[in-house]
């Protein structure tokens, strides 16, 4: 109560009630006036321009591509993995037709085993919960599980990254096989690398000693001086 | 052989009521462009008194209808849709513009505010401060019914509020104008 209006402060009366309408009248006049305000003339011109740089609303025929692609995308996806997952693995060890044995890549995840190991003969299970493991040692990690009734099979690993099989020809592979053929009966002895002695760096090299070299003149010149005297 | 051809007579139909949906809309938003442009910018200026910038918040707002205009094909809802983008444009406008003091100088200065001289440009100056004193409620309906003759029906459907709570607050707008300029009424009651 104690906010006085403007007409009060500024000290005018109130207006009676019998101007309130010619007031109503004149204040929506102003108010018209203030608002009567026209944009310039080339107004909607720039819009039509703004309006032609903006891409058109999209129609239902867009948005049935806009919804079609992902759905495409999604079902490539999904044909690609199920494919993948359908395909055998490529860490077996598979003979393949001709002389070229395929081993399977190394697995990332297994720890290298630095030794050659001999593959161990071939036992019935024995009830252990793992299979005996045999080693591969060319470069790679992975161990290859011996399964109950077939060949020696790489272990599987799921993770990792896949990389391409390693060929090895037939005569490579004899090579191999006799070789472990030769640590099994003990003609050769597996050492560790780190086993190996390195050469003694730290005994001292022995004197060379150089004899003097005595120059004597050939006797053939000495001849020919004498001749000469 | 025949069966072949109905898929491609059908997608082909398809692609030309497509067309001709999309002719169909580029017309009807024409046609709101003409009808709206003023309202648009009117409502613009009425926050912004300024002209260029009035404009370029109404070039804004039909831009964001044209992206919007397949759920705004009905012309209330448009219109509708069209003020209360333009207000909410330029109040964002004023808020962060750097040209506001130009602005309050170009009032003054203004010739499109009136032309009967010193007196006019004064009560437009008073007029637009009593104005910008109200509430936004209040002065969001007082700058709709003054702009283009619009009546309680048109600035209700036009704010999608009940003509009844449009009518309220016009009266208190009106009476918090009336008290604000009664100076300027009396003198031109007594003139």
């Amino acid at each position: 109560m104690g906010d006085r209006r403007p007409a009060e402060r500024i000290g005018l009366p109130r207006r009676s009630a019998e101007g309130a309408e010619a007031g109503d009248s004149a204040l929506d006049r102003e108010i018209d006036a203030a608002l009567a305000v026209d944009p310039s003339p080339e107004f909607v011109a720039r819009i039509r321009a703004r309006i032609a740089s903006e891409p058109a609303p999209a129609s239902w025929w867009q948005l049935r591509w806009v919804l079609l692609v992902p759905v495409a995308s999604a079902a490539v996806v999904v044909v690609a993995a199920a494919i993948w997952l359908q395909e055998p693995s490529p860490e077996q060890v598979t003979s393949r037709a001709g002389n070229d044995v395929v081993l399977a890549p190394p697995a990332l995840e297994q720890p290298a085993i630095p030794q050659l190991e001999a593959t161990a003969p071939p036992r019935p299970w024995s009830g252990r919960r793992t299979p005996p493991a045999v080693a591969r040692t060319l470069s790679g990690p992975p161990a290859v599980a011996r399964t109950l009734s077939g060949p020696p099979v790489v272990a599987r690993t799921l993770s990792g990254p896949r990389e391409p099989e390693v060929l090895i020809s037939r005569d490579e592979q004899r090579g191999l096989e006799l070789l472990l053929t030769a640590v099994r009966d003990g003609r050769i002895t597996p050492t560790l690398a780190s086993q190996l002695v390195a050469p003694n760096t730290a005994t001292e090299a022995a004197d060379i000693a150089i004899s003097d070299i005595v120059i004597q003149p050939l006797q053939q010149f000495a001849a020919l001086e004498g001749e000469g005297q | 052989m025949h069966e072949r051809a109905e898929p491609l007579g059908t997608a082909s139909q398809s692609w030309t009521d497509a067309v001709s949906a999309d002719e169909d809309l580029e017309r009807e938003f024409e046609a709101r462009l003409l009808e709206s442009s003023t309202l648009a910018f009117r409502v613009a200026y009425s926050v912004l008194r300024h002209r260029e910038d009035a404009e370029d918040v109404a070039q804004d707002a039909f831009a964001k209808a044209y992206r919007s205009f397949r759920q705004l094909r009905n012309r209330e809802r448009f219109r509708a849709w069209l003020v209360r983008m333009t207000w909410r444009l330029a109040l964002d406008r004023k808020r962060s513009d750097r040209r506001r003091l130009a602005r309050e100088e170009y009032v003054a200065v203004d010739p499109t505010v009136g032309a009967d001289g010193g007196d006019t440009h004064e009560r437009s100056a008073v007029l637009w401060n009593a104005i910008d004193a109200l509430s936004e409620k209040l002065r969001v309906v007082i700058v709709l019914a003054g702009i283009q003759g619009h009546d309680i029906r048109e600035v209700a459907a036009l704010l999608e509020l009940p003509e009844g709570t449009v009518k309220s607050r016009l009266f208190l707008a009106r009476q918090q104008l009336k008290d604000a300029l009664s100076w300027a009424i009396e003198d031109q009651r007594k003139g």
